[in-house]
């Protein structure tokens, strides 16, 4: 290296090298917590095509009303059990035909569909169109995960911070009572509420999010526990500040990341229960659709009408495939290092 | 520790009163009555039956009858079920359940075990992602689901399995599959996530100074301490299996509890119900006692206190 | 005196989402046998990693683009992984830094110690843990024959460091490298370990690389001294000529922030690290240095030669370069120096230079 180098007499005048400030100064531009996981994500593509995937799912759930083709619960008896066909059937897979007693046959001919007249995914043995129905169903999932979720953050949230924060005895009773939730199944305990209840929308939410809160609450009593000897908070109480200020002004701020995560991680267990509850006959009312309706009523059929059961599948596993590699994302993020 | 243990015996009991305390009121709030499911009765036929069932008596009478007969290990009398004893129900039923819940538990957590350490020991290569993805596509997919798809292709299409009936070993074979998918990808994730942490520790490196191979190192020093944190998730793993059973029992007709449980859901069979969620409550109750004498045995660091509890 | 190590030109990048970083930056040195080599730096200046890669644990996103790692007449950084397992913990070992993490929790201490033996020696486990129970005595551990079935955590961390460095020892190995084995150490238990170390060079008669960021405990240990800055050594020499003559303004700066009886206001180096994603062109230490000069900013400094065992990369040591006025801490240990060769050429008994 040195010997490419011209040496003159100048090379040895000293560089004016007193200003110390610049020598401080941090190199690379700073970013904020949330930006550094944001970027973090952006560099996830399994996690950056499960958003888009959410994204799309999501807006065809709120849109169902202008998209899906038909009424998801008008009956028509006469067009029950048609298999999928798109335009004209000249797509395989979407013929319109199906096969009754070995012999395949046009089912839109047999039942007398008008012509013009199809339903892209089929229909089920009332005659209502399977992609409308997949398509509200996929609506009212989404729409009871996310319910229940919020419902268990806003029980688990305070419930830890209250539990760790006022310790002693408090903590003490609030631990034996999420112990004595735990020792039954969740579920159970959902489906014990959901006999109580009068069936429908609010109670599957109630259920569900009233369930799923005691992790969120173990949770956020460690992570108060853990912050609650940190300096600055030991420094708010000093000063004399509400314990209510330091929960919204400190506590919560610093934990949003394991709120975040958890939240990300309920959702999908939110979705498997609701299916659940629904596929054993006490979730949604008929005639409503949901994903665990539309299940339990396609397994009726799998076997002669396996399209029944295959369409709702592929979409409640996409979506809870989706949620969850998104929640793997975040955390991979959020946390980097718990990696995966 | 003999103190420890009797102490949690003592609150497991205590929990199951609370628990059974708790179902017992629930299933009196319950809307509908036991007959409603039935033919049509007359008044009288209903005073009857309420007579029969001691259900005419005040609630805390029968509380209480209900309390000394649960101390004497009577669950009551079902209201479906040809009016037999739900003890006599639960017994004749519960051989299938445990069967496919071991199998399935034995299956879950060994290749689950599997899948995670070598998911970790490849970590960052094409071998992490394959098992990674397939963790969460196990766990992505509804048992229930999955259930239905393995019972048409193995059972329906290629005839390797009975589609559904309860005989013997072979029949047990893909409800154990079904129920131990879930358990499976848990346990492979959180194996996954343990065994990354210690594979970076700084015993770790000190193993790998000594000379040992990184094959060595995995299996003597980098496995045990990996299993450790791995027992805890048998409590939940279980509540998975017991959940799990309910659908799987019914796709695959098999006469076990979880069947049971959802028919008496479905026939407001209160008694069942009740027997039923005590019996689940104290399973579990009992598995977390067992997992964590077991966590104190096989951690040197941890010595069970006679103080407090858990966490 | 016999070379038992020899590192050549050695680079070392590791690579990140960020791009490359170039940890080690052509770096040279050997460890004789029987001595021991202190290699002194701040954090981050490399130490570390240069002795991973004696060992070959380094990380999985490192590479080594260049250099040679002579031992035996091989070179580590060519041997298969099969022949580097059968070098380390034999031949070669190590001291980790922190003792609370180092030792497996869940194995007895006995045969984490009686481990390498196993592997190594094909040994009766009876007899290896007969043998770890003596290593055991050896490092000061009491009471050991009734202590090898207890495990680490309950051991006190000093005790815990004499049990690694039991297990590094147990093989008497060539050389045994030792990174920053007192860092997480009481300053009482500190002296202990360092005394250990001493006893057992002289018991075992192995040749030591002792990693340390604390000048403090180099001048208890070490024979010779290599200061490392950004990934390069810029100076190396006798911890004589290091601690009384140095050339190099980063090891002035190293020196004159060691507290000393005298010292009234606590010297800091003023500055950071340059970012090694990026290294400068020349030489890395002149943004901090008081005594830069253009051609710093130009060209890397070659090391200039002081005396035959003395060698530093600054460009104040050319020829051309003007003759500049050190820290007044450092004249000062120059003058006791020269006291002290003064003393020493008279023949008289050399004074405690401290």
């Amino acid at each position: 290296m040195a010997d490419n180098v011209k040496i003159t007499p100048d090379s040895f005048k000293p560089a004016n090298n007193q200003d110390n400030t610049q020598k401080e100064e941090i190199q690379a531009p700073s970013l904020t917590f949330f930006q550094d996981a944001v970027r973090r994500l952006k560099q996830n593509k399994v996690a950056v095509v499960a958003f888009w995937v959410l994204a799309v799912m999501i807006l065809i759930a709120l849109l169902a009303p202008v998209i899906a083709p038909h009424n998801p619960n008008t009956q028509n008896v006469n067009y029950a059990n048609l298999p999928p066909k798109i335009g004209s059937g000249n797509i395989p897979g979407f013929t319109g035909k199906g096969e009754v007693a070995g012999v395949v046959s046009d089912r839109y001919a047999a039942s007398g569909v008008p012509k013009g007249t199809y339903y892209i995914l089929g229909t089920d043995y009332l005659g209502r169109d399977l992609l409308s129905r997949i398509i509200y169903g996929t609506r009212l999932s989404i729409f009871v995960a996310f319910a229940a979720t919020m419902f268990d953050m806003i029980i688990g949230v305070p419930y830890g911070l209250i539990s760790a924060w006022r310790g002693k005895f408090t903590d003490i009773v609030m631990q034996r009572i999420i112990e004595i939730i735990s020792s039954v199944p969740n579920l159970i305990v959902a489906i014990l509420m959901l006999l109580i209840f009068k069936p429908g929308l609010t109670s599957i939410i109630i259920a569900i999010g009233f369930t799923g809160w005691i992790t969120m609450a173990r949770l956020i009593r460690a992570e108060t526990y853990q912050l609650q000897s940190e300096e600055y908070i030991l420094a708010a109480q000093t000063l004399g500040e509400s314990s209510l200020k330091i929960a919204f002004k400190h506590l919560i701020p610093n934990m949003s990341s394991v709120i975040i995560i958890n939240t990300m991680m309920t959702i999908p267990t939110a979705i498997f229960f609701e299916a659940f509850l629904s596929y054993i006959g006490i979730g949604i009312p008929a005639p409503n659709a949901s994903l665990g309706t539309l299940l339990s009523d396609g397994q009726k059929t799998f076997r002669f009408l396996p399209y029944q059961m295959w369409y709702p599948s592929a979409v409640i596993v996409l979506l809870m495939l989706a949620f969850n590699l998104l929640a793997d994302g975040l955390r991979d993020a959020f946390d980097p290092k718990s990696s995966r | 520790m003999t103190k420890y243990i009797l102490k949690r015996i003592a609150w497991i009991f205590i929990t199951l009163w609370i628990v059974a305390t708790i179902t017992f009121f629930l299933m009196k709030l319950l809307p509908g009555t036991p007959y409603t499911n039935q033919a049509k009765l007359s008044a009288d036929q209903i005073r009857i039956m309420n007579e029969q069932y001691g259900l005419n008596k005040p609630l805390f009478t029968q509380y209480w009858v209900y309390i000394v007969g649960l101390l004497h290990g009577d669950l009551g009398t079902s209201f479906q079920f040809n009016n037999q004893p739900v003890t006599y129900l639960i017994s004749n039923r519960i051989g299938p359940s445990m069967q496919i819940g071991a199998q399935a538990m034995i299956i879950g957590t060994l290749l689950g075990i599997l899948l995670g350490a070598i998911a970790a020991v490849k970590q960052r290569t094409w071998v992490d992602s394959v098992a990674t993805f397939f963790a969460i596509v196990g766990r992505s997919i509804p048992n229930f689901v999955f259930a239905v798809i393995l019972q048409f292709f193995l059972a329906f299409k290629l005839k390797i399995f009975p589609i559904a009936l309860w005989d013997g070993f072979s029949s047990s074979i893909l409800p154990s599959i079904a129920l131990a998918m879930a358990p499976l990808a848990d346990t492979a994730r959180f194996m996954r996530t343990e065994m990354v942490d210690v594979l970076s520790s700084d015993y770790i490196e000190l193993a790998r100074s000594k000379g040992l191979s990184s094959w060595q190192t995995v299996a003597k020093h980098a496995l045990r301490n990996s299993l450790i944190p791995v027992v805890t998730i048998i409590g939940p793993m279980a509540v998975a299996l017991m959940t799990g059973s309910m659908v799987i029992e019914n796709i695959f007709s098999i006469p076990g509890i979880g069947e049971q449980f959802v028919k008496s859901i479905l026939t407001n069979d209160y008694p069942t119900i009740m027997g039923l969620t005590i019996l689940y409550s104290a399973a579990l109750l009992v598995i977390y006692l067992v997992v964590d004498i077991l966590y104190g045995i096989i951690d040197p660091r941890i010595r069970l206190s006679t103080t407090g509890g858990k966490e | 005196m016999e070379k038992i190590l020899d590192v050549k030109d050695l680079e070392i990048n590791f690579h990140t989402f960020a791009g490359d970083v170039k940890a080690i930056r052509d770096v040279s040195f050997h460890l004789n046998k029987g001595e021991t080599l202190a290699i002194v730096g701040e954090s981050g200046s490399g130490k570390s990693v240069t002795v991973r890669s004696i060992m070959g644990l380094l990380a999985n996103n490192s590479n080594v683009p260049n250099g040679q790692i002579m031992f035996k007449d091989q070179d580590l950084l060519k041997i298969s992984a099969r022949q580097m397992e059968k070098i380390r913990g034999n031949d070669i070992s190590m001291i980790f830094q922190d003792p609370m993490t180092s030792l497996d929790p869940t194995m007895p201490i006995g045969k984490q110690v009686a481990e390498p033996l196993l592997i190594h020696n094909h040994m009766s486990r009876a007899k290896a843990m007969e043998r770890a129970e003596e290593v055991l005595e050896l490092v000061g551990i009491p009471n050991a024959k009734n202590r090898i079935k207890d495990y680490p955590h309950q051991f006190s961390g000093g005790q815990r460091q004499r049990i690694v460095i039991a297990i590094a020892i147990v093989n008497y190995p060539e050389i045994l490298i030792a990174d920053e084995p007192t860092t997480a150490l009481d300053v009482t238990i500190q002296s202990q370990i360092i005394e250990l170390m001493k006893e057992l060079q002289d018991k075992i008669e192995t040749s030591i690389i002792f990693i340390t960021h604390d000048l403090g405990v180099v001048a208890g240990i070490a024979d010779r001294v290599a200061v490392m800055y950004a990934g390069k050594i810029i100076e190396y020499g006798s911890v004589d000529e290091i601690f009384y003559d140095p050339r190099h303004p980063y090891t002035w700066g190293l020196l004159n922030s060691m507290p000393t009886l005298e010292s009234k206001k606590l010297y800091a180096i003023p500055g950071t690290p340059p970012n090694l994603l990026n290294p400068p062109k020349g030489d890395a230490f002149a943004p901090r240095n008081e005594y830069a000069m253009a051609i710093d900013y130009e060209a890397m400094p070659p090391f200039f030669k002081v005396t035959d065992t003395h060698y530093a990369a600054t460009w104040l040591l050319h020829p051309d370069a003007p003759k500049v006025q050190p820290p007044a801490e450092i004249l000062r240990r120059h003058e006791l120096y020269h006291k002290y060769l003064a003393e020493q050429a008279k023949g008289g008994v050399p004074a405690d230079a401290e």
